[in-house]
C-alpha cells in the first residue's frame, strides 16, 4: 500500500512537473486525508448492515488555465462489524476499499454565472469483504461495484477575507459545496468463498465464475460535500476542511440489493503549487 | 461565518440519518424471523431440489410450528439444523458460535461405507518407505505399477511435479505400466488441484461436465450451461490410471472422479462417491449465524446429475477378510486392469 501511494504521488508529481515545464504555471498538487464512518448492506449475503470507522486518502492535481482541470485519485478503507454481536454468535468483521478518479472543468464563463461552477466526470470502484473466523471457520464474501460519477461544484458560494497581522498574511475564505451523481455503474458479486467442509473435514476453496452477478445498470447514487476553503494570499496554498456524505446502491436493478454509505471529515492541504497571484480570490 | 452555521450543520444532521431511511430497516434477530429467512433463502437459492426428495413447503409448516420467539438459541439451532438436514448435502451447514451443524446421515454414510483400510495401505502398499511429493504419497507396488495416495484435495498438487514423478518411475527398469491413484476418503478441498493433477495426462479437449447456476427464485430456475472441457494435450502422459473411489470422496474428489471417467486412459474402480457436485456459498442469518448451501448443479458429459454420488466404472467393495491378511482387493483389481 505504501509503495502504491508512493507511485501515485510520483505520477501526480510528474504530471505537475510536465505542466510546469510546458509553461502552464497555474497548478497545484494537493493531499487530502480524512476520517469518518461507513455502512454497507449486501442483501445477497446478509440481511444485516455492517458499520464501522473508515479512513480516506486522496491526492489531486488542479490546473487553472482557460479551463480548470482537476484530477484526483482517492482511496478509502474501513473496518466494519455487524450490530449483531450478542451471545455466542460469530464475531463478524468486514472491510471495504474504494478508489475514485475523475476530471473536472470550469464552466462558469460559458454559463455566464456569477459564482464559479465546475463540472466533472469520473469513475469509482467499491469492494467490500467480510471475514469471519471462529472455531476454525472462515468465510469470505466479496462484493464490488463500479460507477461513473458526475459532479458539479461551487468552490466559492460565499467568500470573505481575513488577515494575520503578526505575519502580515492575508487569507481568502470561502464556503464550497459539491453535489455528485452516480448515474450508471456495474455491479459485481463474484461469489468467492473459502470455508471448511464440515462434513468431510476438508477446506473448500472455490470461485464461482458461473455465479458471477455482473450488471451494468443505472444506479441511484449520490454524494454531497460541503467545506470551508482558506487560501493563503501570499503563497497561494489552499487548505480545505470538508464533510462528505456518499450513498450508492444498486436499488432493485440486481437480484439482491446492495447499498453503501459513508460520512467523512477531510482536511485538504496543498503539497505544492504554482498558482498565479492574479488567480487569487 | 453565519453562512457556515446555516448551511453546514443542517446538512450534516440530515445526511447522518439519511442512509438509514434509504436502506430500510434490518430484520429483527428473533427466532421466527431467523427460521423464516433461512427457509426462504434455501427456497430461492438452493440448487439441488431436483435430486433431493424433500417437500420444502411441508418442512416449513412442520418445523416452523416448533419455532417461537421465547425459545433458546440452542433450541432454535436444533430446529434450523433439522430443516437443513433434510437435504442430505455435505455442502449445507448451519454455523453458530456454539456449534456447526452437518448432516449426520451423510457423515455416517461416508464413514460407514469407507472402502479403504488405511493400515493395510500404509503397511502393505505405500509401505514404511513411502515417498512424498507435494500432497502426494507414492511408492512402487511392483510389476511397474506406481501407487499414489492422495488423501485431500486441500493438499497442493503441481502438474510439473506429477509429470516429474511419472517420468522418474518410467525411467526404471521395466518402465511404468500404469498408476493406481487412490482418492478413497478424500473429502475434497481446492478444486484447482483437480486440474493440476489432470493436466499432464493425454487428453483431446473432450467435454468433462456441464455446470448450471441458480439464476432465479424458482426451484428449477437454472442459468445457461457452462461446459468444462479437458485440455487439448495429445502429447501428454500416455499411461493407464486407475482411480480408486469410495463414499468418502466428496466435493472436489467427486469432481475429479467425474472428469476421470471422461479420460481415455483413466478407469474408476471402487464404490460410488459421496457426491457434492454443487458448489457452495455462504450467507448470514438475521440473528448473526451463518449458513452454507449449494448454489449450482453439475451434469456429467452424458447428462446425468450425480450429485448423490458418481458411480465407478466397476464396483469393487473392500473385502475386510483380505485386508486382515494385508491384501487390498480394490488396489489389486486396479493393478489387474493396468496389467491387462
Amino acid at each position: 500500500m505504501r509503495f502504491g501511494m508512493k507511485k501515485l504521488f510520483l505520477l501526480l508529481w510528474s504530471v505537475a512537473a510536465v505542466s510546469a515545464a510546458v509553461g502552464q504555471p497555474s497548478w497545484r498538487l494537493y493531499f487530502e486525508p480524512g476520517l469518518g464512518a461507513s455502512v454497507f448492506r449486501d442483501m445477497g449475503t446478509s440481511p444485516l448492515s455492517y458499520h464501522g470507522p473508515m479512513g480516506t486518502i486522496s491526492m489531486g492535481y488542479q490546473h487553472e488555465g482557460k479551463v480548470l482541470v482537476e484530477a484526483d485519485v482517492e482511496a478509502s478503507a474501513g473496518l466494519m462489524h455487524s450490530a449483531i454481536s450478542k451471545g455466542l454468535n460469530y464475531p463478524q468483521v468486514g472491510g471495504f476499499a474504494m478508489a475514485e478518479a475523475g476530471v473536472a472543468k470550469n464552466l462558469s464563463d460559458r454559463l455566464s454565472m456569477r459564482h464559479l461552477l465546475q463540472v466533472g466526470v469520473g469513475a469509482m470502484g467499491y469492494a467490500d469483504l467480510r471475514y469471519n473466523a471462529s472455531l476454525g471457520n472462515t468465510a469470505l464474501m466479496l462484493t464490488g461495484l463500479t460507477a461513473i460519477r458526475a459532479w458539479a461544484e461551487m468552490p466559492e458560494i460565499v467568500g470573505w477575507k481575513s488577515a494575520n497581522k503578526r505575519y502580515g498574511i492575508d487569507f481568502d475564505h470561502s464556503l464550497m459545496a459539491r453535489l455528485e451523481l452516480l448515474p450508471v455503474g456495474m455491479f459485481v458479486r463474484p461469489d468467492f468463498g473459502y470455508n471448511d467442509n464440515f462434513t468431510a473435514y476438508n477446506d473448500d476453496q472455490y470461485l464461482l465464475p458461473r455465479n458471477l452477478e455482473c450488471r451494468a445498470k443505472a444506479f441511484p447514487g449520490v454524494a454531497a460535500t460541503v467545506g470551508l476553503v482558506r487560501r493563503n494570499g501570499a503563497s497561494g496554498d489552499v487548505t480545505r476542511l470538508s464533510y462528505r456524505w456518499m450513498y450508492i446502491t444498486t436499488g432493485r436493478n440486481v437480484e439482491y440489493p446492495f447499498a453503501a454509505a459513508s460520512h467523512s471529515l477531510r482536511l485538504q492541504v496543498t503539497l505544492m503549487n504554482r498558482i498565479k497571484k492574479s488567480n487569487a480570490l | 461565518m453565519k453562512y457556515i452555521k446555516i448551511l453546514v450543520l443542517p446538512v450534516m444532521l440530515l445526511m447522518t440519518g439519511c442512509e438509514k431511511l434509504l436502506m430500510g430497516p434490518e430484520p429483527d434477530g428473533s427466532a421466527s424471523a431467523t427460521f423464516e429467512y433461512l427457509w426462504q433463502q434455501f427456497d430461492e437459492e438452493y440448487s439441488l431440489f431436483d435430486v433431493k426428495a424433500v417437500d420444502w413447503d411441508s418442512a416449513r409448516a412442520a418445523l416452523g410450528a416448533e419455532v417461537h420467539d421465547d425459545m433458546s438459541a440452542e433450541e432454535l439451532f436444533d430446529v434450523c439444523g433439522r430443516l437443513t438436514d433434510l437435504l442430505h448435502d455435505g455442502h449445507v451447514n448451519l454455523i453458530s458460535g456454539f456449534d456447526v451443524r452437518h448432516d449426520a446421515w451423510l457423515y455416517r454414510m461416508m464413514t460407514e461405507k469407507s472402502n479403504i483400510d488405511p493400515d493395510c495401505v500404509a503397511l502393505h502398499y505405500l509401505g514404511p518407505d513411502y515417498h512424498t511429493l507435494g500432497g502426494l504419497c507414492h511408492n512402487d507396488i511392483g510389476d511397474g505399477v506406481l501407487y499414489i495416495r492422495y488423501a485431500s484435495f486441500s493438499n497442493s498438487i503441481d502438474s510439473n511435479r506429477v509429470k516429474y514423478l511419472v517420468d522418474q518411475y518410467a525411467k526404471r527398469a521395466g518402465g511404468l505400466k500404469g498408476i493406481v491413484f487412490d482418492i478413497r476418503q478424500n473429502g475434497g478441498g481446492n478444486i484447482a488441484n483437480l486440474w493440476n493433477m489432470l493436466a499432464p495426462f493425454r487428453s483431446h479437449g473432450q467435454l468433462l461436465y456441464t455446470t448450471q447456476s441458480k439464476v432465479g427464485k424458482g426451484h428449477f430456475d437454472y442459468g445457461k450451461d457452462h461446459q468444462v472441457w479437458a485440455y487439448d494435450n495429445p502429447m501428454g502422459l500416455d499411461v493407464r490410471v486407475a482411480v480408486l473411489t469410495d463414499r468418502g470422496c466428496y466435493s472436489a474428489a467427486s469432481f475429479f472422479t467425474l472428469c476421470a471417467k471422461e479420460y481415455d486412459n483413466f478407469w474408476v474402480v471402487g464404490d460410488t462417491t459421496g457426491g457434492g457436485l454443487g458448489l457452495p456459498r455462504n450467507g448470514q442469518l438475521p440473528n448473526g449465524w451463518y449458513y452454507r448451501m449449494s448454489v449450482s448443479r453439475t451434469l456429467s458429459a452424458d447428462g446425468n446429475n450425480w450429485e448423490n454420488g458418481v458411480p465407478p466404472d466397476e464396483v469393487v467393495l473392500l473385502d475386510r477378510t483380505l485386508t486382515a491378511q494385508g491384501v487390498d482387493n480394490v488396489i489389486e483389481r486396479a493393478k489387474q486392469w493396468i496389467l491387462e
